[in-house]
């Protein structure tokens, strides 16, 4: 795997901050009802009481537009990275973005964006909310972009690792603390979340989120070391224990919950989608990557799609990991997958696949595994 | 549950062995008849007996300056097998779509002297998805429907013999906590429940639950046995065993223990003519070794083995023993003089065996090793993710793109006769 390295783009992301004041639109339409019909059973939406596959509800107006105007920004991306776009263009998208998000500035994510705007505008990342609308326009005006443009959206190697399951039926919990870990567990630990930052080790020892041993002991029998796999398994965030395994929709909600943020993440369904879909959720990804969220993603690998290195081919496996990364070559994507099986003695947990259809395939894409089954939870 | 007690009789008579007609009276508690033989692990705090040296297992010794006991397997830096004339389909060669139509998967899981079994995944975009189980005929073309597993279950088959076929039924998703096996004769219907999961050993903590199936097993089956390694709780905590089922006595013996299933490590056993073999390791990061177990005298050989291997089997008859190295090389030791032939590099991962005939998962491209001549192939047009050695036949899968997407109505596996 090369090395990504996120270069220019910081006027978007000026404005993707907080910096304009066009954000402080709120939508108005209503959110469609939920299923209420629809039983949930162990791993998705379930049926429905005549035995019909659940869908789940399509999004609201305004998440609708928070997909739109993300698809924008993640095809700006695109485009910059093939050559074809601008930075201007990326910055219409962002603005776009960032009119239909209502996400207060300076979120404390380890925004990429933010210390490079940071950087560039020669302003400390707390300051740039206060900066005005003619300020922000005069200091990109003197700020100048690195050469080169957009090369990927890449989370950086160093920064996030995939926490290998615990065991069980922990993709789901893995999946989550991987996400959260990387996004500073402990800065969003709220008055309903348990957990202090300790050291441990999962993939190649580094930290880990290791609750206090008395508290979780008494609260989850199964767990004799109070792992967080343990605690993200409660029915308080992805309720892992109860359905023996995480449910499409646990997911959104457990870490809109833990990080205390109503809108951090959404859900894209992907099953059953075909090509209109797969080219429509892939600059959404690119646009969560870049933001600095890792997306969730509920797929299934098996023959009719296809399985990644070290999974039998003869297997069907249900299964939640981590999007970390992508890029674009010309027509050809790639995705990073951070992968919670398995173990660091045989298998490498970052994982590149084709996106896309390749001129020689030897593989089915990644999309195959997600149009086979649920769907991405992103930002 | 699907346990019968009719029985199996002449299930293997056009395999290496006859079975009595008494194969039944089988019951669910088959699996835990075990008749205790000598532990293998070298210094194991379990219930070891040392490991016998290699002049004593019966085996040949390796050549000189080796370590008697453990000796080092010298891995060939490149490809030294000789490489045969590549492959490809012409018109006539059989064909099995991928899909049966928009949303029914198939694939090509098992030979059997009938056929091919092909599992076909019914809804595969559904969570209400099935799984049946399909017997082909690839000359042919005929088909006709064995069996149909429950609701959110999946049988898979990497073993069998003659009639019998070795059937792992799981759930959807790793690490398979809750898997049976059964035998189960394609010709007649029969099934006996071998053995199953122990689902307390969710409470464990500590356990390496790896890819490829976690807790459930992958068996093989050679001269009416059946070997396995499986998870159980002992007590003074987890414990990991290899299994070797008897089809004709009907009971169920361990030749190998592993005392913490939590600290060593032991995996991908296989067995070939008389001998079983596995690889196992005091721990994360300590050397690994191939153990090769004769089962007609429980005496052991060992080979210390570089790198990391991921999966291996041996061959039909026992004399080689193939595997996978961290998915970056494929090896094949000749087991009575030691000599290691690298047949791959990284085209893909794991390792499938049939008779002498060994061919792995592909990634980058398909084929297969003969392990009598030594002699590699390789497909033309690469492997499409899915291709197998499978009894006499071997497979591959072949995508047909149109304006850049894949056409699946004409994504197909196609087969060749590797000895007509």
């Amino acid at each position: 795997m090369r090395p990504f390295v996120i270069r220019a783009a910081l006027p978007y992301a000026a404005v993707v901050l907080g910096l304009v004041s066009a954000q402080t639109q709120s939508a108005t339409a209503e959110a469609p009802p939920p299923a209420e019909d629809c039983i949930v059973t162990q791993y998705g939406p379930g049926l429905t009481p005549t035995g019909e596959p659940c869908r789940p509800p399509l999004p609201g107006p305004e998440e609708q537009a928070i997909a739109e105007a993300s698809q924008r920004v993640g095809n700006a991306i695109i485009a910059m990275e093939n050559g074809t776009g601008s930075q201007a263009q990326l910055t219409e998208a962002a603005l776009a973005l960032a009119k239909v998000r209502k996400e207060a500035p300076g979120v404390p994510v380890p925004n990429r964006i933010a210390a490079e705007i940071s950087a560039s505008l020669r302003v400390p990342v707390t300051a740039l909310a206060q900066l005005t609308d003619n300020e922000v326009k005069s200091r990109l005006a003197d700020a100048q972009p690195e050469p080169g443009g957009v090369s990927a959206q890449w989370i950086p190697p160093g920064t996030f690792y995939p926490f290998e399951q615990r065991t069980s039926f922990y993709c789901g919990p893995a999946t989550a603390e991987s996400i959260l870990y990387y996004l500073g567990g402990g800065a969003f630990r709220t008055a309903r979340s348990y957990d202090p930052i300790f050291a441990a080790a999962p993939w190649y020892g580094y930290p880990t989120l290791l609750g206090p041993n008395e508290t979780n002991t008494q609260l989850y029998p199964y767990s004799y070391l109070g792992w967080d796999q343990d605690i993200l398994a409660d029915p308080t965030w992805l309720n892992t224990y109860a359905m023996g395994g995480t449910s499409w929709g646990k997911m959104k909600e457990g870490l809109n919950k833990w990080t205390n943020q109503g809108t951090f993440y959404r859900e894209v369904w992907t099953g059953g989608g075909g090509q209109t879909l797969r080219d429509s959720v892939w600059p959404e990804i690119l646009s969560s990557i870049a933001y600095g969220f890792p997306a969730a993603e509920n797929v299934k690998y098996s023959p009719s799609s296809y399985t990644p290195t070290g999974f039998n081919t003869s297997a069907t496996y249900e299964h939640w990991d981590v999007i970390y990364g992508g890029r674009n070559e010309g027509w050809i994507a790639y995705i990073g997958i951070g992968q919670v099986y398995g173990e660091p003695y045989r298998m490498y947990p970052f994982q590149e696949y084709y996106w896309s259809w390749q001129p020689d395939p030897q593989v089915r894409p990644h999309w195959s595994a997600l149009s086979s089954h649920h769907g991405v939870v992103l930002h | 549950m699907y346990f019968t007690r009719a029985t199996l009789g002449g299930a293997i008579a056009a395999g290496a062995v006859t079975v009595a007609a008494a194969l039944g009276a089988c019951s669910a508690g088959d699996h835990h008849q075990e008749t205790e033989r000598e532990s293998v692990l070298p210094n194991s705090a379990a219930t070891a007996t040392p490991s016998s040296a290699a002049g004593e297992a019966g085996l040949e010794p390796l050549p000189g300056g080796q370590h008697p006991e453990f000796p080092a397997l010298v891995l060939p830096g490149e490809v030294t097998a000789r490489v045969g004339d590549p492959f490809a389909k012409t018109d006539g060669t059989p064909r099995l779509l991928n899909f049966l139509d928009a949303d029914t998967g198939q694939y090509p899981m098992r030979a059997v002297e009938r056929g091919i079994i092909v599992q076909r995944h019914r809804r595969y975009q559904s969570d209400d998805g099935y799984f049946e189980y399909v017997l082909w005929d690839p000359s042919s073309g005929a088909e006709r429907l064995l069996w149909t597993a429950p609701p959110r279950k999946q049988d898979m088959i990497s073993a069998g013999e003659g009639d019998l076929v070795v059937v792992v039924r799981t759930g959807m998703s790793m690490p398979f906590p809750e898997w049976a096996m059964s035998l189960r004769n394609i010709a007649t219907g029969e099934e006996r429940m071998i053995a199953m999961g122990d689902p307390d050993l969710l409470r464990t903590r500590g356990l390496r639950i790896t890819l490829p199936l976690g807790f459930a097993p992958m068996p093989s089956m050679s001269g009416g046995k059946v070997a396995w390694a499986e998870f159980g709780l002992g007590a003074s905590g987890p414990e990991k065993h290899v299994r070797i089922y008897d089809v004709e006595m009907g009971s169920t013996s361990t030749i190998a223990t592993l005392s913490d299933a939590r600290e060593e490590l032991l995996w991908s056993p296989s067995i070939g003519g008389d001998r079983v073999a596995w690889f196992t390791a005091k721990g994360m990061g300590e050397t690994v070794y191939l153990v090769v177990h004769e089962l007609g005298t429980g005496k052991e050989l060992r080979f210390s083995v570089p790198g990391a291997p991921f999966d291996g089997k041996l061959s039909g008859d026992g004399r080689y023993f193939a595997w996978d190295d961290g998915f970056t090389a494929k090896y094949a030791l000749e087991l009575a003089s030691g000599e290691v032939t690298r047949f791959a590099n990284d085209e893909g991962d794991q390792t499938e065996v049939s008779g002498h005939y060994v061919s792995w998962h592909p990634k980058r491209g398909a084929g297969f090793y003969d392990f009598e001549s030594r002699t590699v192939r390789f497909s033309e047009r690469g492997g499409g993710g899915a291709a197998s050695v499978l009894g006499k036949w071997f497979y591959w899968r072949e995508f047909v793109i149109v304006n850049g997407e894949e056409d699946k109505t004409r994504t197909a596996y196609y087969f060749i006769e590797l000895e007509p």
